[in-house]
């Protein structure tokens, strides 16, 4: 059994050894397939998660109370909000004041997924505990809240120490890495605050479905009494749309790649065939059948198109990850991907080989013997 | 000569007493092969016997390949029957018909067909792992018997033709076919590895195996037991070479000077003679006389055949026919009474 398995083995390695020329040719276009296809299934499973974490579309919706009326609204009204349709996400921002400079807001840990490249370092607030604000040193985009002073530095507020607060002496938890909106201000976790329920609101962040934030804004306008909602359209619906077509090109980026893939493929394999004529003959000769044959040749071409899939998924990934961030100025690590990319790579890569493969056996079976040991 | 509708042959070989007993390994009956309204070979009935070497000649386009494609499975008739061992053949499914050429048939290319990027032995490995049963071994041991003990691990590239052409012989015998096919064994090779690859062909047949072997080379054609004729896909002609006395002794004292060991058919040709000449007998008395002269007048004419080409290769070893006994002393004289023949093998001196 060692010995058969060593025959095939060597015919393989021979073989391939023999046409390293056509063995390239398949490795570099199903690599160029599965490289198109990972990477707009890379970049999608981005922008998929984004999109699902609130992120990069973020708050597309900005409740806050009507001019002349209440200075807040009570956070009740954070029941009411969520239950209309279109509503994603509700986050709630009270503003509790000011000390040395620094604004004290209080606000759920939900908001801090609904804005992009925000991130907490160390943990979030407890009772007594606050976050201390720093810039993280890019633009936050579709952000509604007020801009602090500041120069990104926490200003020596560091990690563990106590800071007075317009609610007294509070332990900083953690710093809040965030565009320039929070820079030196302190935030509290909402909840944790005594009398949660008698706090005022100043605005009530939203992610709404991106096709529906006008007639959420409208909704929350006749449900809510007192409240002004302010639909965040410019930011939406240009990123909204950037970001379909943005898939709808890559995924026909893909498709096509993988047609003329495709092509190649068929064209390489026919030209192999003609090429092996005599030596297919001489298996045919021997006592193989066809279909042996056939799993020869396709079991090169597996070989040759696994090692295409490894490199188009990591191209991919990689492509992806390069993309995601320059679209997203940084969101995303490069490889954060992982298998939608791999797996779209994977079913692309088998689509076209195997689509090849089946070209080739048909062909396959149209030869000869007789004819092609005889050279025609 | 016999037409393409006479009897079959191996039923008229009355004077070869070992031919009775003998079933027919292969029954082509009314086989026909036609490209459309091209007829590549006309029905044909023939008929070769278990242990027979049947040589196939012909012009080119005759139908000689066409035959063999058929008998190996590789093509079907359009009409006919072709039957090998007792299994139709015509009528195999393309899994069955695979079954078959690994089975029943070893197959010998003009072009030798090995495959470029396999040595020596892989090649022959090849032909067994179509078993699932390679073995390394035995692999070895086909191409030790063939002479190429040294040359396992070579590229077909640097083998040279006759070389790769015994590989091919060995890949065809490693799964012990009952049939051996040879398309043209010798025709890309030079006189020596000609002279090798018949030897070969020749201690295979003496060893029992049926052969068919196409070739337009009448000295290889004339190593048969039987030789067939096909012209424009008809079989027009048939001859026995060994029904000819002559050619008998000439071929029994060949083999004894080599110390190779008689075909069957040659052994019962001898029986016939009166020369029993298996284990290397010499021939009675009476016998020798008549075969050393025959031997002489050959060897006479390889010398007189040799010396007229000058730079080119002799011609293959006892295929040259004998020169006249009237004209056997003027072409002595004129050769100077060589003493060795082209191939160093001795002249028997005249009475």
């Amino acid at each position: 059994m060692a010995a058969e398995s060593c025959v095939l083995a060597r015919v393989l390695a021979g073989s391939a050894r023999h046409r390293p020329g056509y063995l390239l040719t398949v490795l570099v276009a199903t690599a160029a397939a599965t490289t198109a296809l990972a990477a707009a299934a890379g970049l999608g499973a981005r922008l998929h998660a984004i999109v699902t974490a609130g992120h990069a579309l973020g708050v597309n919706v900005l409740v806050r109370p009507q001019p002349g009326g209440p200075a807040t609204l009570p956070l009740r009204e954070i029941a009411r909000l969520r239950a209309l349709a279109g509503v994603e996400a509700v986050a709630p921002w009270a503003e509790l004041g000011e000390r040395d400079g620094r604004p004290l807001l209080a606000t759920r840990r939900e908001a801090i997924a609904l804005h992009r490249g925000w991130m907490v370092e160390g943990a979030w607030p407890a009772a007594g505990e606050v976050l201390a604000g720093a810039a993280t040193g890019f633009a936050a985009e579709g952000t509604a809240l007020p801009r602090a002073r500041g120069d990104g530095d926490p200003r020596g507020v560091a990690r563990g120490a106590s800071v007075d607060t317009p609610i007294g002496v509070r332990l900083v938890s953690g710093i809040l890495r965030t565009g320039e909106a929070l820079d030196g201000a302190l935030i509290a976790d909402l909840d944790s605050l005594p009398a949660t329920a008698a706090i005022g609101v100043q605005r009530f962040e939203l992610r709404a479905d991106p096709r529906r934030v006008e007639a959420v804004a409208a909704a929350v306008m006749r449900t809510v009494p007192g409240a002004e909602a302010q639909p965040l359209l410019r930011v939406t619906t240009t990123r909204a749309r950037l970001v379909r077509r943005l898939l709808w090109i890559l995924a026909g980026a893909g498709v096509l790649t993988a047609l003329l893939a495709l092509g190649t493929l068929a064209a390489a394999s026919f030209a192999q065939l003609h090429a092996r004529r005599r030596e297919l003959a001489l298996f045919f000769a021997l006592g193989y059948t066809r279909a042996w044959v056939s799993r020869l040749l396709g079991f090169e071409l597996l070989i040759v198109g696994a090692a295409a899939w490894l490199l188009g998924s990591a191209a991919g990934e990689l492509l992806a990850g390069l993309f995601a961030r320059r679209l997203f100025d940084g969101d995303g690590a490069l490889f954060a991907g992982g298998a939608w990319g791999a797996g779209a790579a994977l079913a692309g890569g088998a689509a076209v080989l195997a689509v090849t493969g089946r070209l080739t056996a048909r062909r396959l079976a149209g030869l000869e013997p007789a004819a092609l040991l005889a050279g025609r | 000569m016999t037409a393409r509708h006479d009897p079959p042959a191996t039923a008229n070989l009355s004077t070869a007493p070992e031919s009775a007993p003998r079933a027919p390994l292969v029954r082509i009956a009314g086989a026909e092969r036609r490209h459309g309204n091209v007829v590549a070979l006309a029905p044909l009935d023939l008929e070769v016997a278990a242990g027979e070497w049947l040589s196939v000649t012909g012009p080119s386009g005759s139908g000689k390949t066409t035959l063999l494609n058929l008998l190996s499975g590789l093509d079907r008739p359009t009409a006919g029957s072709v039957q090998v061992g007792g299994e139709e053949v015509s009528r195999l499914s393309g899994t069955a018909l695979a079954r078959y050429r690994r089975e029943r048939i070893g197959l010998v290319f003009q072009e030798f067909h090995l495959v470029p990027y396999l040595s020596a032995l892989d090649n022959v490995m090849l032909a067994q792992h179509v078993h699932s049963l390679a073995d390394r071994g035995q692999a070895e041991a086909a191409l030790v018997r063939v002479g190429l003990a040294h040359r396992l691990r070579h590229l077909p590239a640097q083998l040279s033709g006759g070389e790769k052409q015994r590989v091919c012989v060995a890949r065809a015998l490693i799964n012990h076919p009952p049939l051996l096919l040879a398309d043209e064994p010798t025709g890309n090779l030079d006189a020596q590895s000609e002279a090798e690859v018949l030897a070969l062909l020749a201690e295979l047949h003496a060893a029992g195996q049926t052969l068919v072997v196409v070739t337009h080379n009448a000295e290889v054609a004339a190593r048969g037991d039987r030789i067939v004729r096909l012209e424009h896909g008809h079989l027009v002609g048939e001859q026995r070479p060994l029904d000819d006395e002559e050619t008998l002794l000439l071929r029994l004292w060949l083999r004894r000077e080599r110390g190779e060991t008689p075909t069957p058919r040659e052994l019962a040709g001898g029986d016939r003679l009166g020369w029993a000449a298996g284990n290397g007998a010499a021939p009675p008395a009476a016998l020798h006389a008549r075969a050393a002269a025959l031997v002489r007048r050959q060897r006479l004419a390889e010398v007189l055949v040799a010396r007229t080409l000058q730079a080119g290769e002799p011609p293959a070893c006892g295929t040259v026919p004998p020169v006249q006994p009237e004209r056997e002393a003027a072409i002595a004289e004129l050769l100077g009474h060589p003493t060795a023949c082209p191939h160093g093998l001795p002249i028997p001196a005249a009475d």
